[in-house]
């Protein structure tokens, strides 16, 4: 029992993780731009794809995924400048349907490429295995996962809040007529910041492939996710899309492993069988009710604004 | 224009001997209600529910459910559409509306997903397999399993809505709500109490879609949990922005562009939502005020060059 306990919360642990970086893409367009992208998560998509094309044709893990996050970055260059950046002055809505044309024609260049059918690729080589962890044994992909996320996030914080280019991001979020007279370049930073993001979704959707199938569609159900992630940490807050994604991902993961067991104490298995896992899937979302209508700016909210 | 409407359309498609023509109509005007009766929140309150799919699933559920305890009754079907779309939306909007802008989005959606999950748990209700309608709903003579009594059902519903929401958009309430969406403070230092307006708005908009999903019920003769899901809710919301939110008759272009292309372009080819994704980001970026927008604009254009 110990070591189930200990298995689904590094499980959830490493979900949680992936909801993070999903997030943070979204999260730092969405508070510093101020722009919905919905096809965030055809950007996570598109990394897949590359990278599973990549391996397939013979390249190693590790450089695949480089590769697959820089096409993606120069995908997301080529959106911003030909169609996002006529958006930023107008409506959210206009953002949520125009981004949201973006994803229906993205899937359909995906099946166009790639066939409806999905793709698998394996882990690199040395992760394949399961390693022994004090007594019991735990893929080492999904450790290799955590720590690859955890060493990227640790990244980012740094570039935003260490960097010149993230004093510029901050202060361009806020006074873009000052930051510009001040004679940065505001509408190539706003070029790098949404490429930054896609380059994000597209690190995930690599790292997320080994574990899934990598299929046409699959940036939908994810976008959603990410998007309550980012209600519940509050908007544009790095570190609130880190606590809420992984609150979000232990409780969504425990409780597919555990309410099911623990229904069944109280009542048939027939009954515990249907009712644990759509309990488990209402969980992210009846904890976003209640974060919104007790705490409406989200648990750690961004500050300076 | 209701009434040729209503002789028009079903004389044209037997005509051309195309009854599931018929079919398409009637989808247009059901999901036109239920965006008219979004475009309430959308338009008039500036408010975005994402979750307004569960209306429309309350009122298909409303008519499968009491199919199975034998009541074909449509009267009883259509008020138990509203009275239980009516309670739901009595307890949700008062929390909902505590937030706004993107956070209204996502409350919304939360609880429409949430009963998109509880009817999935629901074996009872065929959980994620949906149920088929056990017979149709009754309305005195009128039986809603015929096609083209739906239709004309569907279509004097949708007339009347409309009228109404018309109505309703050039009463107080709805200069007060229109102001509200532009400066909620500054409205309410008027003295209007924008909240229980909101608050009465969301339940209205949620008994009219419950309505629709009933229509909807008896169009598709089957009820699924997926009507709560997300996708059904991204729909409606784009039906009204797509038409144009600023007028009562946006969501009815919306709604005859979006599910006429959904309908006819499989048929030209297998990858239609390429350049169907394509034109909706072209539409965005010219159309500022949705589809009608652009169709009102080109009339004067057309007097000038007359001139």
């Amino acid at each position: 029992m110990t070591t189930l306990i200990i298995t689904q919360v590094l499980n959830g642990l490493q979900f949680g993780l992936m909801l993070f970086l999903i997030a943070t893409g979204l999260t730092l367009i969405l508070g510093i731009m101020d722009f919905v992208n919905l096809a965030h998560g055809s950007l996570y998509m598109m990394g897949a794809y590359a990278t599973a094309t990549l391996v397939a044709k013979g390249m190693g893990f590790f450089p695949a995924l480089l590769g697959g996050v820089l096409a993606t970055f120069a995908v997301g260059v080529v959106i911003e400048v030909v169609v996002v950046r006529k958006l930023y002055r107008r409506d959210h809505l206009d953002h949520v349907l125009a981004t949201f044309g973006i994803i229906l024609a993205f899937n359909e260049v995906v099946r166009i490429i790639w066939g409806p059918v999905g793709l698998t690729f394996d882990p690199p080589e040395q992760f394949a295995d399961s390693v022994d962890l004090l007594g019991f044994t735990y893929p080492a992909y999904r450790l290799l996962v955590i720590g690859m996320i955890s060493l990227v996030g640790a990244g980012l914080w740094w570039l935003v809040t260490r960097t010149r280019i993230g004093m510029q991001i901050r202060a361009g979020a806020t006074h873009p007529e000052i930051v510009s007279a001040l004679g940065v370049n505001i509408r190539a930073l706003k070029t790098t910041l949404f490429a930054l993001g896609a380059a994000l979704a597209a690190f995930s959707g690599a790292l997320i492939g080994p574990l899934r199938s990598v299929q046409p569609g699959m940036g939908e159900e994810v976008l959603i996710q990410a998007l309550v992630v980012i209600i519940v940490g509050g908007i544009g807050a790095i570190r609130g899309a880190l606590v809420a994604g992984i609150l979000l991902g232990l409780l969504d993961t425990l409780g597919r492993a555990f309410l099911p067991l623990m229904i069944s104490r109280f009542a048939n298995p027939e009954v515990a069988q249907a009712v644990g896992p759509a309990l488990a899937s209402m969980m992210i979302y009846l904890t976003m009710a209640l974060v919104l209508v007790f705490k409406p700016a989200g648990l750690l909210p961004a500050t300076g604004k | 224009m209701i009434l040729s409407t209503c002789v028009l359309v079903p004389t044209v498609c037997f005509w051309f001997d195309a009854p599931h023509l018929v079919t398409l109509a009637t989808r247009i005007a059901i999901l036109s209600i239920a965006a008219i009766s979004l475009n309430l929140l959308i338009g008039t309150c500036g408010l975005v529910s994402f979750g307004h799919g569960m209306y429309l699933a309350i009122g298909a559920y409303s008519v499968s459910i009491l199919q199975t305890t034998g009541v074909d009754n449509g009267f009883a079907h259509f008020s138990a559409a509203t009275v239980v779309a009516g309670i739901a939306a009595a307890l949700i909007g008062p929390l909902a509306l505590r937030t706004s802008g993107i956070a209204f989005i996502m409350v919304t959606l939360a609880f429409a997903q949430m009963f998109f999950y509880l009817m999935i748990s629901l074996r009872v209700f065929g959980g994620d397999d949906g149920m088929s309608l056990a017979g149709h709903s009754l309305l005195g003579p009128l039986d809603l399993g015929n096609r083209l009594g739906l239709f004309e059902v569907s279509v004097l519903l949708l007339a009347a809505i409309t009228a109404l929401s018309q109505l309703f958009n050039r009463s107080t309430a709805g200069y007060a709500l229109r102001a509200a969406r532009q400066n909620v403070r500054r409205a309410e230092s008027l003295g209007l109490d924008i909240h229980r307006l909101r608050r009465i708005v969301y339940v209205v908009s949620a008994v009219l879609t419950a309505d629709a999903g009933s229509l909807f019920a008896n169009l598709n003769s089957y009820v699924s949990p997926s009507y709560s899901a997300w996708p059904m809710s991204g729909d409606l919301i784009l039906i009204v922005v797509l038409g144009g939110m600023g007028s009562v008759f946006g969501p009815i272009v919306g709604a005859i562009f979006l599910l006429s292309v959904e309908s006819f372009a499989p048929g030209l080819s297998e990858h239609w939502m390429l350049p169907y994704g394509i034109a909706i980001v072209w539409i965005v970026m010219t159309a500022r005020h949705g589809l009608l927008g652009a169709l009102l604009a080109l009339r004067p254009a057309g007097k000038e060059r007359r001139q």
